[in-house]
């Protein structure tokens, strides 16, 4: 087997505290760079700003490697090959919409998450990111209560009737989310489009469409088994900018919630409040 | 992060970048002079197989971005000297908002430098080290057995006043680091603030600039050839801090 397990020996409880670690250190890198973030960096600086503050962490492979959008590419404008979706030379300016989305593998367990600022202030992303704290309550609900067919239509329904647009239908198979695994931390130089070989490989082998919420597969045939890691990113769009989060839920016989409550709206109130620190 | 630190935060903030085969305290003849007008530091910068820290000019980049943010300071003039200038160009771009003027001083960024190794034969001369600088394990191993005669080779044709120190030496890295950088057929990045180019007449290791190399790279373009080797900010501390300051005054 190409990928080895390394943790047999660990317990389900012992098991979540390793996501949530992975989680809490994917969540601490993009603290950090997004309070010293500031107008002019490119993506590409910004994704190698977030690997330097991954790896001196002690991160030495990647589900993903750190995707960066600014602008008008946070909601996937003109994006349409995989390729577009790496870090370009954009800079940022200070009044524009900002994502980072990292998913390193923190000791064997791989995390996904994704963070929505602006240096800025910006009513607009504000009402989003209001939106998607409400949902970001929800979700554990939906997930709980409905099946497969009904969280995608659901949370679309959702961001459609609030009036915006659906931008993870743009991801690669148009995932709401996919499912989080332990991997080998070896060979890191091995990826293609920023995704590890630990991604291409735990997908295949597991079926791929299991791994996804996607409305892309036959909903109405699959045998959905909710239960597991899943890392989930509803992703929205404006008529300027895209907004998400992106965090580990955890469903476990049925029951579902957040592996870290709140981690995403507490490391966007310590940026600001950083951010606010170094400009007054 | 080890720093040297002169003069009282609350004066202009003057942030100083040191080359190899330098450390921090390196720029002290120099902060000396400036200590009074001035609020100077000078931190210490190693590479990622001494520090033990991520490789690369953006990963030393961000450790200067986190050590102004956490000394607190908002605005400043940034100076880079020799493998300095790299780091000093990448913090400029990064930092718009805070560097008042960059101040590159016998140095050159990745891509200037080797555009300049590809047209001037006299610079491939100068520079004959580089491409030994980036063999694994052999710059380590010539400053193992050939100290001594590096750092007499450094103070003779470099005309470095002062002893260079083996801690110095070690920081071989950082040649390897910055080479990565390297991407052909890449334009030369901009910066928004004024840029100061002060050179040594007689500097043995990097050609003087031309003015036409940085154009169009700075909204605001000065230049300042001063008697002196490579390190002619050490062999004049006292007219290089005069220099400065009327530069500031300036800008």
């Amino acid at each position: 087997m190409l990928e080895t397990v390394l943790s047999n020996d660990l317990n389900q409880n012992e098991k979540r505290q390793m996501y949530s670690k992975a989680q809490t250190t994917a969540f601490q890198a993009v603290e950090e760079v997004a309070s010293l973030l500031q107008p002019g960096w490119t993506e590409i600086q910004t994704a190698q700003t977030l690997d330097v503050v991954l790896r001196d962490s002690g991160v030495k492979s990647y589900f993903h490697k750190p995707f960066v959008w600014f602008g008008d590419r946070t909601k996937f404008q003109h994006v349409g090959k995989y390729k577009e979706f790496m870090p370009t030379d954009r800079k940022l300016k200070a009044n524009e919409v900002f994502i980072l989305d990292v998913a390193p593998i923190v000791e064997g367990f791989a995390c996904d998450i994704g963070y929505t600022d602006c240096l800025e202030e910006n009513p607009s992303l504000d009402e989003a990111q209001e939106f998607l704290k409400q949902l970001y309550r929800d979700i554990p609900k939906i997930f709980e209560t409905s099946n497969e067919a009904e969280v995608l239509q659901v949370v679309e329904s959702r961001i459609l009737k609030a009036g915006y647009e659906n931008i993870h239908k743009k991801y690669p198979l148009s995932v709401l989310g996919h499912r989080v695994h332990e991997h080998s931390e070896k060979a890191p130089f091995l990826n293609q489009y920023g995704f590890g070989w630990q991604s291409y490989w735990g997908f295949l082998k597991r079926g791929v469409l299991p791994e996804v919420l996607s409305p892309l597969k036959n909903i109405g045939k699959s045998n959905f088994v909710k239960d597991g890691m899943w890392a989930i990113e509803p992703h929205l769009g404006t008529k300027d900018f895209g907004a998400k989060f992106e965090e580990i839920l955890i469903i476990e016989n049925g029951k579902a919630s957040w592996i870290n409550r709140g981690e995403y709206h507490e490391t966007q109130t310590r940026v600001h409040h950083r951010r606010s620190l170094r400009n007054r | 992060m080890d720093w040297l630190e002169q003069g009282k935060p609350d004066k202009t903030a003057l942030l100083f970048l040191h080359g190899f085969p330098d450390v921090a305290e390196t720029w002290f003849p120099l902060t000396e002079q400036l200590k009074n007008d001035f609020y100077c530091l000078c931190p210490e910068i190693l590479p990622a197989d001494i520090s033990g820290k991520s490789a690369g000019l953006q990963a030393r980049a961000f450790e200067i971005i986190k050590f102004i943010s956490d000394k607190n300071v908002k605005k400043f003039h940034l100076v880079g000297h020799d493998l300095g200038a790299p780091l000093a160009w990448r913090v400029a771009e990064l930092m718009q908002g805070q560097c008042l003027s960059l101040t590159i001083m016998g140095g050159l960024t990745v891509q200037q430098m080797a555009k300049r190794l590809l047209e001037k034969p006299r610079q491939r001369k100068m520079s004959w080290y580089l491409p030994l600088m980036q063999m694994p394990a052999l710059p380590e191993l010539a400053s193992r057995f050939l100290g001594p005669r590096i750092e007499k080779y450094i103070q003779t044709k470099g005309r470095h006043p002062h002893q260079v120190t083996k801690d110095g030496l070690a920081r071989f890295g950082l040649y390897r680091e910055y080479a990565k950088e390297l991407s052909f057929g890449k334009a030369q990045e901009k910066i928004s603030c004024p840029l100061n180019l002060m050179w040594g007449l007689e500097d043995a290791f990097v050609l003087p600039p031309n003015k036409k190399e940085f154009e169009g790279v700075s909204p605001k373009l000065s230049m300042q050839i001063l008697e002196g080797g490579h390190w002619f900010y050490l062999e004049d501390p006292k007219g290089v801090a005069q220099c400065l300051r009327q530069y500031y005054q300036m800008t």
